[in-house]
C-alpha cells in the first residue's frame, strides 16, 4: 500500500481542525460569552468602586466587540494548529493508536487527547472567567498547567500502551492497565500543587459553574468533532485507494 | 498492506523527523498564541495579542492574570 503524502495528512489536519474550530467558535458565543460578559461586568463595579486609573476602563487596546471577535477569530486558528498536530502525530503512531478502523482509531486518539490535555488541567486547575485570577500567581498557574499536561501525556501513553502490549494475556492486560491509570491519577493529584486562585466573594458560584461547564462543552466537543471529521476522511480516501484501478488512478491524477 | 494504519512504518527517515518537528512548531504556536508576554516580540504587541486572544484563553481554560 503506497504511503499517504505528508501533505495530505497535514491537509486532513488542518481540515478537521478548522471544521472543529469553527463549531467551538459558535459554542464560545453561545455558551461561554455570557458568562465571561457577567464577570466583566462585575470587574467593572470593582474598577468604578475605587475609582480606578487602572484596569480594563483606562488602558483599552482591544474594544470589548473586537475581543470576541478575535477571540471567535483565536478559537478557529488554535483549532486549526492543533488539528494539524494531530494528524501528524496520528500518522506517527501509526497501528499503536487503539482502533480497529480509520475512523475508530482518530476518534480515539481525540478521546485520549481530550483526556491528556483538556479534562486533567481541568481537573487540577479548572478554567476561570474574568474577575477571578490574581496576576502575581499566574507563572505558578501557567507552570501548573502545562505540567498537568505533560504528565497526563505520558501516563495516558503508558496505560494505552499497556492496554495494548502483546506480551501480556488479555485478562492481565486490563487489570493492569486499570491498576496504572488509577495509581497514576491518585498521584498525580497528589504530587501537583493546588495553586487554584480563590474565588472572590462577590463572583457568584453559578457564574463560575456556567463558565467552566461551558468550557469544557466547547473544548470537549471540539476534540469529537476534529477526531470525527479526520477519521471521516482517512475512511474516506482509504475507500477511495481500495476501490477499482480506473478509479483509483483518477483519484491520484485529480489531486 | 491490508490496513491503513501502518503506512508510517515505511517511511523515510526525513519526512518522520519533519513530521514530529511540525506537530511540535503547530503545539508551540498555540501556546505563543495563547501565552506570549512579551518574550518573542515586543511588550506593546504582546499586550495586543494578549487582550485579542482574552476571550478565547478564558473559554480554552488556559491560565490568565
Amino acid at each position: 500500500m503506497a504511503v499517504m503524502p505528508v501533505g495530505r495528512t497535514i491537509g486532513h489536519g488542518a481540515l478537521a481542525g478548522a471544521v472543529a474550530g469553527g463549531a467551538g467558535a459558535a459554542v464560545q458565543y453561545w455558551l461561554v460569552e455570557p458568562s465571561i460578559r457577567a464577570a466583566i461586568a462585575i470587574e467593572d463595579t470593582w474598577s468604578a468602586a475605587d475609582h480606578a486609573d487602572h484596569g480594563h476602563m483606562s488602558d483599552v487596546v482591544v474594544s470589548r466587540g473586537e475581543q470576541v471577535g478575535f477571540g471567535l477569530l483565536t478559537v478557529l486558528v488554535v483549532a486549526t494548529l492543533t488539528g494539524i498536530a494531530f494528524a501528524l502525530v496520528r500518522r506517527f503512531l501509526g497501528d499503536r493508536v487503539p482502533g480497529r478502523s480509520a475512523s475508530g482509531s482518530a476518534i480515539a486518539l481525540a478521546g485520549l487527547g481530550f483526556a491528556a490535555f483538556t479534562l486533567a488541567p481541568a481537573l487540577v486547575i479548572p478554567a476561570n472567567p474574568p474577575a477571578v485570577g490574581d496576576p502575581a500567581t499566574v507563572d505558578a498557574r501557567t507552570v501548573t498547567y502545562l505540567g498537568t499536561i505533560f504528565c497526563a501525556v505520558v501516563l495516558t501513553s503508558a496505560v494505552t500502551s499497556l492496554a495494548r502490549a502483546k506480551r501480556l494475556e488479555p485478562g492481565l492486560r486490563v487489570v493492569a492497565a486499570t491498576a496504572l491509570a488509577i495509581a497514576g491519577s491518585i498521584t498525580l493529584f497528589w504530587v501537583i500543587p493546588d495553586v487554584a486562585d480563590p474565588i472572590p466573594s462577590d463572583v457568584p458560584a453559578q457564574l463560575i459553574w456556567n463558565f467552566r461547564v461551558g468550557s469544557l462543552v466547547q473544548i470537549g466537543l471540539m476534540w469529537l468533532i476534529m477526531g470525527g471529521v479526520f477519521g471521516y476522511l482517512s475512511e474516506a480516501l482509504a475507500r477511495a485507494r481500495s476501490g477499482v484501478g480506473a478509479r483509483s488512478s483518477a483519484q491520484f491524477a485529480s489531486t | 498492506m491490508a490496513h491503513s494504519n501502518t503506512a508510517v512504518a515505511n517511511e523515510p527517515v526525513v519526512t518522520t523527523v519533519l513530521s514530529i518537528t511540525l506537530a511540535a512548531f503547530a503545539l508551540l504556536s498555540v501556546l505563543f498564541l495563547l501565552q506570549e508576554n512579551g518574550l518573542l516580540i515586543p511588550s506593546g504587541a504582546a499586550h495586543y495579542l494578549h487582550e485579542a486572544t482574552h476571550d478565547a484563553r478564558h473559554a480554552l481554560g488556559v491560565p490568565c492574570h
